[in-house]
């Protein structure tokens, strides 16, 4: 009981401090708040969909960026789908980053873009480790027996 | 447009220099004109040249007239605007080199003209001396053909002779004038060889010949005739017998020893004419001269006669002897002009040789003018040739004409190259311009996008605190929380709506604000925006209270959204600038406003709601156009309704200096207020516009100190078409009645009608006491009795008095007791005071969510439960089992969209194209309902709710025409499955662009349940 609540605590905690760093917002909540006893994983499942993507995209954005003549039309598209989709898992940092970004490719900035790229890459990384504690925390709460707060 | 005034003006410049070119030529013409008169040589020359010179002025009228007719077409040309930089260079170019050309065609013309005349001049005063010359030769030929007749006559025919030498002197002396031309006149006998002797001594002296004396014809003084040799032994001689005293000298010479006479002689003697020798010097004189010879016959010829007939009949010769020089010095001293003239005359026998007989050769002039003479020798050939004394003068007619034409013309050239250059540089800043506007207009873009960037960026945050609230409401709340709860909800919104407002005003500038035209109630509009402000005006300490006129009908239709906003702007202000006092919204018809007897105003405008003094409302719609034409706004249709709000406070007004830029957007009255009370000053002339927009007007009247009164009108239709009365909102106080205690009229006709809009009966009284009667010794049986604040505080023992004889009062007729508040601090102390049998206090503003609920609480009637049902609840209720389609090319969209309607127990179908979208939702499908996101690739949202919409109508017409059996299409006659755009953009224009493609509404991504709620209750009635 003692280790549940403070498995408890510290995921409270640590969802905070992510909701404090910006790292996810409100949405995320609303995500987690999906999540019942028809679809447990509900938010993991969306979760690690959205990192499939982003690593699409990403992968898909660079190779772009890397041509001689970068077709930012295309980079606009793929960064417009990532913002979607981060403001749906509510990925705030990436969310902000894709506005940035998509400034960058609305002015044709190539450098910029780059730049951008570079950033989203590292904050998906980030973030993805991020989540995977969350997420096993989460995992030792319901394997110690207890229930995930909402 | 500049460009074309400076076309018009090069034109007309153009115009004014042409008309001064032909005024120049035809003085020109005219000047020449006169010139030809004044020549006097010659009336036909000058005529002809008159004539000319008309030709020359009519081709110049002529030129003129095509000109101005190019000169219009050019202006067409320029007016097509096509003009091509190039291309005028070029006509410049080739206008100045063919007025180049054109001028010295014309200078050689003039030129030509002038050397014709010049040469006509000559010519015909050539002739004429040529042809006197002649006629004089041969007057003095012919005399000396008679004279041959006479010495025929008189010499031969008489034996003896009639005529010696001292005769023929005489007569030849006396008539001399008969033959101007000769100097003297002589006659040789035919002497044959053998007669020579005979003859001699006849005579008295001896033939002698001429040689000697030609061949020394340097000793002319000492020239003696018996100096000469006696003739040498020859076939013939010709001596002369008789001559003319200036002549003398010549006796007894053989003509025929001369060679120029001797050829003469046999000439003459052989045509039988007259015939004349070359020019030679003569003797004696030594001056140039020639002789003319005729034969004398012994007798009359034939004329058919042989040359050897008439050798033998040959009896003597007479000369004449012409002194050429002097004879045409003196004729030609006779003619005048002499002076303007030169003349030569020559021998030209030998054509390569001509001999001058008269005339220097010392000329300036070439222009020479020869007129053949006829002397009456055929086998000499003379000529005349004149030539001008003087050289020609300059041609100055011709070089005036072309050189003014030239500068004219190149100064027409030069206006139209200034006018070029002014047209290229007008062009270039009107490309400026155009690029300027350009960027203009993409910093308006740039902006407007801002704008929308900011709205959508305050929206999310807005969204999160408007969606808290909304869970809130779903909590258990007492009613007070609930009405905060909604307070702050709406207050929310109203943010929303104002940052739309900024909004608003970029697209009012550009024109392209659209209104509503939809059902509302304006009362509940009101209490809306009553309850937006009543936080601040309990703060205050403000009284805040709106009256509608029972005369507006409930439903109007209009734009609300808008009507609110004019709404909200005005008390917004009003609040601002109100520390104590009121503030009254009141609504009106105008027709009523306008039946409203002065007095009754009168009245109305002394006693105001708080007490405090407020200026004469009816001077803020004083300059409407309604008012100032009686009765015109009476004419309208009785389904457009002309209602007339006046938003009245007792602020401090607005200085008398800013009224007239109140409706200036962005201006604030003073810097010092915008620091004091925010606001960006956008809000009266949005309001201005809105105003406009529905058919009103706005004005108001304020005075410093006092407080000022903002009215405007509007024009709505009447939504209460059919007669159903309103059903009641409040069943539960159906058939109450309450007394209002209030001493002031204004305020209690307010509350009389947000109490009498629960469907209680309202009676007023103005005391405690009065209403203690009325309670007590009246027949009717009030459920409540409403005591305004002040009225209550006057004397807390009346008040208690009354609240004690109100407890005497039986059971059933003991109303209810509620004190009207007005500020919060009140509500608190006076509650603390009070104890549990004592009013319950209900805070102003009235509104009529609010009063009720106050009175249920207090009353314990009505429904216990939420007034509205919890959208999340009633989403699940409508949601539940419906099976809808969500399309979206984002694979975490799609599951946390799936998800999300998934919760509200819909049974969700997910697509990720608009291909496959279309593919399920062909009909007969059993989808309720289809979310589309907008922005996919290959097939975008709009595309492919399109083609559903053709897909559906075209199985709708194959319904109808019977194609299809209903049954086959489950049975449903007329497909159209609600279509929901999901975006994440809110934008209006992105909204209507959702509605023109056929899209049925538009909810935002996330999903946001009061809106999903709204959306969604559109389509599916639970």
């Amino acid at each position: 009981m003692d280790v549940l609540s403070q498995l408890r605590h510290q995921l409270a905690d640590y969802t905070n401090s992510l909701h404090r760093d910006g790292f996810l917002d409100d949405q995320f909540s609303q995500l987690q708040q999906l999540q019942d006893e028809s679809s447990p994983d509900f938010a993991m499942e969306v979760v690690s969909l959205f990192f499939e993507d982003c690593q699409k995209l990403v992968t898909n954005m660079a190779r772009a960026l890397e041509l001689q003549a970068v077709d930012f039309k295309q980079v606009d598209s793929s960064v417009h789908q990532l913002k979607g989709s981060s403001s749906s898992v509510g990925a705030a940092r990436i969310k902000n980053l894709c506005v940035a970004f998509k400034t960058c490719c609305d002015s044709q900035n190539r450098d910029g873009c780059m730049r951008c790229l570079q950033e989203v890459n590292r904050e998906c990384v980030l973030l993805k480790n991020k989540l995977q504690t969350l997420f096993r925390l989460e995992q030792q709460i319901i394997s110690a027996g207890g229930s995930i707060p909402m | 447009m500049s460009l074309l005034h400076v076309l018009g003006f090069g034109l007309k410049l153009g115009h004014l220099l042409l008309l001064l070119c032909c005024w120049v030529v035809s003085v020109i013409s005219m000047n020449s004109f006169i010139d030809s008169e004044i020549e006097p040589s010659n009336s036909s020359i000058s005529a002809a040249a008159a004539a000319a010179n008309l030709l020359g002025g009519k081709m110049w009228l002529k030129l003129w007239e095509k000109i101005s007719v190019n000169s219009s077409k050019i202006h067409q040309v320029l007016e097509a605007k096509s003009v091509q930089k190039s291309f005028w260079k070029k006509l410049l170019r080739s206008w100045a080199v063919f007025w180049i050309v054109a001028c010295a065609l014309m200078f050689r013309f003039f030129n030509n003209q002038a050397i014709d005349k010049r040469k006509e001049t000559l010519g015909s005063m050539c002739d004429e001396r040529a042809r006197m010359l002649q006629d004089q030769f041969n007057v003095s030929m012919n005399h000396v053909q008679a004279m041959s007749i006479l010495i025929s006559t008189f010499h031969h025919g008489k034996n003896p002779s009639a005529i010696d030498q001292r005769t023929f002197a005489k007569y030849t002396e006396r008539t001399a004038f008969e033959r101007p031309l000769t100097s003297g006149v002589a006659y040789a006998v035919r002497v044959l060889h053998w007669e020579r002797e005979k003859f001699e001594k006849q005579q008295g002296w001896s033939i002698r010949t001429m040689n000697t004396v030609q061949q020394n014809p340097i000793q002319k003084d000492d020239h003696m005739p018996e100096k000469l040799e006696p003739s040498p032994v020859q076939e013939e001689y010709a001596p002369v017998i008789l001559a003319q005293d200036t002549v003398a000298h010549v006796v007894s010479l053989d003509m025929l020893s001369g060679k120029e006479d001797r050829g003469n002689v046999l000439r003459a003697r052989e045509s039988g004419k007259g015939v004349l020798t070359a020019p030679f010097r003569l003797l004696k004189t030594n001056r140039l001269g020639v002789i003319l010879t005729f034969a004398v016959y012994k007798r009359d010829l034939p004329p058919d006669a042989t040359p050897r007939e008439r050798v033998e009949a040959t009896d003597g010769y007479l000369g004449g002897i012409f002194d050429i020089e002097s004879l045409v010095e003196k004729l030609l001293q006779q003619l005048a002009s002499k002076q303007t003239i030169l003349v030569n005359v020559y021998d030209t026998t030998n054509r390569s040789h001509p001999i001058s007989m008269y005339g220097s050769n010392v000329y300036v002039d070439k222009l020479e003018h020869v007129s053949a003479l006829n002397f009456g020798d055929p086998f000499r050939d003379h000529e005349m040739r004149c030539r001008f004394k003087q050289k020609a003068p300059l041609p100055w007619l011709a070089i005036t004409t072309s050189v003014s034409t030239l500068v004219i013309t190149l100064l027409i050239g030069y206006i139209g190259y200034a006018t070029m250059n002014r047209m290229a540089k007008v062009q270039e800043e009107y490309d400026e311009m155009i690029e300027l506007k350009k960027r203009a207009e993409a910093a308006d873009v740039a902006k407007s996008q801002f704008l929308a960037t900011v709205s959508h960026e305050i929206r999310t945050p807005m969204n999160g605190v408007l969606g808290m609230l909304d869970m809130l409401l779903y909590t258990d709340l007492d009613v007070t929380q609930q009405d905060h709860v909604r307070t702050a909800q709406a207050s929310g919104k109203a943010l929303v709506s104002l940052i739309n407002e900024v909004l608003d005003q970029a697209k009012i500038e550009s024109g392209k604000l659209d209104l509503e035209a939809v059902r509302f109630d304006l009362r509940a509009i009101m209490d809306d925006v009553l309850s937006l402000f009543s936080g601040k005006s309990q703060e205050k300490g403000v009284e805040l209270a709106v009256y509608i006129s029972h005369r507006v009908p409930d439903t109007l239709i209009g734009d609300p959204g808008r009507f609110r906003q004019i709404i909200t702007n005005l008390m917004g202000n009003s609040i601002k600038f109100t520390e104590k006092g009121h503030i009254l919204v009141t609504v009106h018809l105008v027709e009523e406003v306008m039946e409203t007897t002065d007095i009754e105003k009168e009245a109305l405008s002394r006693k105001t709601l708080s007490g405090f003094p407020v200026p004469d409302r009816r001077r803020s719609w004083a300059g409407f156009r309604n008012f100032s034409q009686d009765g015109s706004n009476c004419s309208f249709s009785p389904d457009l309704i002309n209602v007339i709000v006046s938003v009245e406070d007792t602020g401090e007004g607005i200085p008398q200096e800013a009224h007239s830029r109140i409706f200036t957007p962005f201006v604030q009255v003073g810097q010092s207020i915008s620091r004091k009370q925010g606001g960006t000053g956008i809000g009266l002339s949005i309001s201005k516009c809105l105003v406009t927009l529905m058919n009103g007007e706005i004005g108001f009247v304020s005075i410093p100190k006092v407080g000022s009164t903002f009215t405007f009108t509007a024009i709505f239709t009447n939504g209460c078409s059919k007669l159903s009365q309103s059903k009641m909102a409040y069943p539960e106080f159906q058939g109450m009645r309450a007394l209002v205690v209030d001493s002031r009229q204004v305020r209690a006709k307010v509350s009389i009608y947000h109490v009498q809009r629960l469907g209680i009966q309202v009676e007023v009284v103005p005391t405690l006491d009065q209403a203690l009667s009325s309670i007590s010794t009246g027949d009717t049986v009030f459920s409540m009795v409403l005591v305004e604040q002040d009225v209550w505080d006057v004397d807390s023992t009346v008040a208690s008095l009354f609240v004690n004889n109100l407890r005497k009062l039986d059971h059933q007729r003991c109303p209810k007791l509620f004190l009207l508040a007005n500020s919060v601090n009140y509500s608190k102390t006076s509650t603390m005071s009070l104890d549990l049998h004592g009013p319950s206090t209900i805070m102003k503003p009235l509104r009529s969510s609010m009063l009720a609920a106050s009175l249920q609480r207090a009353m314990g009637v009505g429904n216990k439960g939420n007034p509205r049902e919890l959208p999340s609840l009633s989403l699940r209720g409508l949601l539940a089992g419906r099976k809808i389609l969500i399309v979206d090319d984002n694979y975490v969209n799609l599951k946390v969209a799936t998800g999300a309607l998934k919760r509200y127990g819909a049974d969700v179908v997910s697509a990720e194209s608009g291909e496959k979208a279309i593919s399920f939702l062909e009909p007969p499908h059993t989808f309720d309902a289809c979310f589309m996101d907008i922005q996919m690739p290959e097939m975008d949202g709009f595309e492919a709710t399109r083609r559903i919409r053709e897909m559906e109508d075209n199985i709708n017409v194959r319904i109808q025409n019977g194609d299809v059996s209903i049954e086959a299409c489950g049975n449903i006659s007329n497909w159209h499955v609600p279509v929901l755009a999901m975006t994440a953009d809110v934008i209006q224009a992105t909204q209507e662009e959702c509605l023109r493609c056929g899209m049925d509404g538009y909810v935002s991504k996330p999903f946001e349940a009061e809106q999903l709620y709204q959306e969604v209750s559109r389509f599916f009635t639970s």
